[in-house]
């Protein structure tokens, strides 16, 4: 029997503590926040797709913006021009997504780094213009309005609740996929592409491939989540997707910690509450503290929330054991951030 | 029953009403939201938001505003970042409305921004008012049944440089820049509508985004048609690159640029050379202008800005306008018979001829619920003579005839 180190037991009751959170979201706040909580749900989603392309498969994307932005049109123009159901259109938000993904990934992959980045950044700067000349289908600036989905009836909630319960749903899929994706031999074969290409090769992974696999798959976690942003909005328009939405969500995976699955959460709570909270302290200094606390994350935790955690618990539990055993006892040897972490 | 029963039952009954009343209003306070970019690629456009708090301030300090149910209240104004991003306008209103408890959202910046919370304040019948933003469809009372703008709609400021080219050049040939928004596109089809039936032509139409680097692919275009007219329908450095541009490729047409482009700071952009004898239309007064240094409500404004020394310039016309449609507000809060969201409505949509600081001589606002919803219908003509602006000619108005789409 494989034993359970008093690691993994910390981290599923983490990962227990974060699930049981998020349920309790709509009975201890106020619908307002329930609200933003929804929003940082689908923050989330993105931001776990930014996780498996960058802390797994060790690929950067500057675009996750764009592919967010083109998730959240594709509902809205589903709902309102073929009166599809709201759900429906989700599938198709992730399918536009990765296959955006797709032919983007095709030519990029070859390139890693600095050059995907370059070439990811591009995306991000062409998309949103062309969102507003596309104006027959996007409506251009005017943006595209659409009913929000009504609670059913027996739905103990109301409206911001079930909103909240859909997102809810939608992360634990995606977290699952995620999980799914992590372990066994993909999730193996994406670290190796990521750890080192050469041995990964010489042992039969095809790197184009699965590098290919990841970007789409991420893309398409990204359409998944704007798809749902455009529910819990009910509105989309260019301004929604500036450019800078891109720059949120990379900073949410850094911050959160790339390497981890409730990272994202950590993630999408950052980018969606501390700019109102720095607004709160000093609306004229908002961008001031929103980048000094920024820059102080960096310095105090280099592999996110999530990491530094991690690194504090496993220092704790070090020292409790040291001090209930003497022989030596090693909790871990592998770099904080390296791991995939739930 | 005994008479302090009575009084004590009859108390009951008066104090009735005032435990419905709605949130955010005290006997001697009121809480208004607003919000506007103040961070990001437009941050400048928050200045909107510091005009407002600048009036508030001041009335606050004179000891608050008399309003229609006899009870004097300070104004609590909170302002929130919305950064241009409509998402962020929809939970800011959120947090407003549910967890500050504003009783009304006053001077909120932006198009896309409040069509992002039109359907929350109707659904919520909080009041959206005075909303800065000239499109035309926040005229439209059954669209907007919590909303109201209050500074002219681009249609009637369309209108307004038909009719000055209808006195002084019947024959003009028009060219139009426009930003690909609802500003530039109702500017564009108020144009239209207003040269329907006279000889003035528009022989070509040229739409920007704002992220456009340069506007000379049109502006070429636009000189290519033969147009001796140009009017600039667009904002920030599109709007200086045109001016520019027409000045200096010798083209030379009669140029118009909108009010929202108007300002010298942009004119200074575009050179001041080349913005000699530029036409605008306006509905502020020129608070620099040694025409209007004795003027009572100019003074007013310098001397509020004095006393509380706000962060913006003194000339900034953001500012400036945010400063206006405070007072505004302030107008409306006065004749509110109620102290209701649903009287604050009505006290909107039934104003006769207010009169505020800041407003040009001769305009006022003016609105009768169910026909006329457009505040601000007029304009003054301006030349810019390389230093400063002329008026031209007499306040042009469109009272309760604001142009439809």
């Amino acid at each position: 029997m494989r034993e359970v180190g008093t690691e993994q037991v910390l981290r599923g009751a983490g990962a227990l503590i974060i699930a049981l959170a998020l349920l309790l979201v709509p009975l201890v706040f106020p619908n307002f926040l329930v609200y933003q909580f929804s929003l940082v749900l689908t923050y989330a989603i993105v931001i776990l797709g930014l996780n498996l392309l960058m802390g797994f498969n060790g690929q950067i994307s500057v675009a996750h913006g764009v592919f967010f932005a083109i998730g959240g049109y594709t509902t809205a123009i589903f709902i309102t021009r073929y009166g599809m159901n709201y759900l429906a259109t989700l599938p198709f938000a992730a399918a536009m997504s990765a296959l955006l993904g797709f032919v983007v990934g095709v030519p990029a992959l070859r390139w890693q780094g600095l050059p995907l980045a370059f070439i990811t950044f591009g995306l991000a700067v062409l998309v949103p213009p062309v969102a507003l000349k596309l104006e027959p289908i996007t409506k251009g600036a005017t943006g595209i309005s659409m009913p929000k989905p009504t609670a059913p009836a027996w739905f103990p909630g109301n409206q911001d609740t079930f909103i909240y319960f859909l997102c809810l749903v939608g992360v634990a899929l995606c977290v699952l996929i995620a999980w799914r994706l992590t372990r066994g031999d993909t999730g193996r074969s994406l670290r190796a592409t990521r750890d080192n290409g050469l041995i990964a090769e010489s042992l039969g992974v095809n790197l184009t491939k699965v590098r290919l696999a990841a970007f789409t798959t991420s893309a398409g976690f990204a359409g998944f989540g704007g798809g749902l942003f455009a529910i819990v909005n009910a509105y989309v328009s260019p301004e929604s997707f500036q450019m800078t939405k891109s720059f949120d969500f990379l900073v949410g995976a850094i911050v959160g910690g790339i390497t981890s699955i409730s990272g994202a959460f950590v993630g999408a709570l950052f980018i969606v509450f501390l700019p109102d909270w720095s607004a709160d302290m000093n609306i004229a200094l908002s961008g001031l503290i929103y980048g000094g606390v920024m820059v102080a994350m960096m310095l105090v935790a280099r592999d996110g929330v999530v990491g530094l955690l991690g690194t504090l618990s496993r220092a704790l539990i070090a020292r409790l054991s040291a001090a209930r055993e003497s022989r030596s006892f090693k909790t871990d040897d592998r770099p904080a951030g390296r791991q995939f972490q739930t | 029953m005994h008479w302090k029963w009575g009084v004590l039952f009859a108390a009951t009954l008066a104090a009735g009403p005032a435990l419905a009343q709605d949130p955010g209003i005290t006997d001697t306070s009121i809480k208004l939201g607003t919000q506007a970019p103040m961070s990001g690629v437009v941050a400048m456009i928050g200045m909107v938001a510091e005009g407002q708090k600048l009036r508030f301030d001041a009335l606050n300090a004179a000891g608050g505003v008399k309003m229609g149910d006899g009870k004097t209240r300070k104004v609590e104004l909170i302002i929130m970042d919305d950064a241009n991003e409509p998402p962020r306008t929809v939970t800011n209103a959120r947090r407003m409305a549910e967890q500050n408890k504003v009783f009304a959202f006053v001077g909120s910046v932006g198009t896309p921004q409040n069509q992002a919370i039109k359907a929350y304040t109707a659904e919520n019948k909080i009041p959206n008012i005075f909303i800065y933003s000239g499109i035309y469809e926040w005229g439209d009372e059954k669209q907007n049944p919590w909303g109201i703008g209050m500074v002219p709609s681009f249609t009637t400021e369309a209108a307004i440089y038909a009719k000055y080219l209808e006195e002084h050049k019947p024959e003009a040939k028009v060219g139009m820049i426009y930003i690909n928004t609802d500003f530039g596109n109702n500017f564009l089809e108020g144009f239209k509508v207003a040269i329907k039936g006279t000889k003035i032509q528009l022989v070509s139409s040229q739409a920007n985004a704002n992220t456009d680097p340069t506007v000379d692919t049109q502006l070429t275009n636009l000189k290519a048609s033969g147009a001796d007219t140009l009017i600039v329908a667009t904002a920030g450095k599109a709007a200086a690159q045109s001016i520019r541009f027409a000045a200096e490729s010798a083209w030379k047409p009669t140029v118009f640029v909108t009010y929202a482009a108007s300002s010298i700071i942009s004119l200074k952009a575009a050179g001041l050379e080349n913005s000699k004898d530029v036409l605008t239309g306006q509905f502020v007064k020129p608070v620099g202008s040694p025409a209007f240094e004795n003027d009572p409500g100019v003074k007013q404004y310098v001397a509020d800005y004095e006393k509380f020394k706000p962060r913006f310039d003194r000339h900034d016309s953001l500012a400036q306008m945010g400063y206006l449609m405070a007072d505004g507000v302030v107008k409306v809060l006065e004749s509110m018979k109620a102290p209701t969201r649903e009287a604050m409505m009505n006290a909107a949509r039934n104003m006769n001829k207010v009169e505020l600081g800041l407003l040009y001589p001769g305009i006022t606002m003016t609105t009768k619920a169910g026909s006329d919803n457009f505040p601000i219908e007029a304009m003054q003509l301006f030349q810019f003579d390389g230093e400063g602006y002329r008026p031209v000619g007499k306040v042009i108005e469109y009272e309760g005839r604001t142009p439809k789409l």
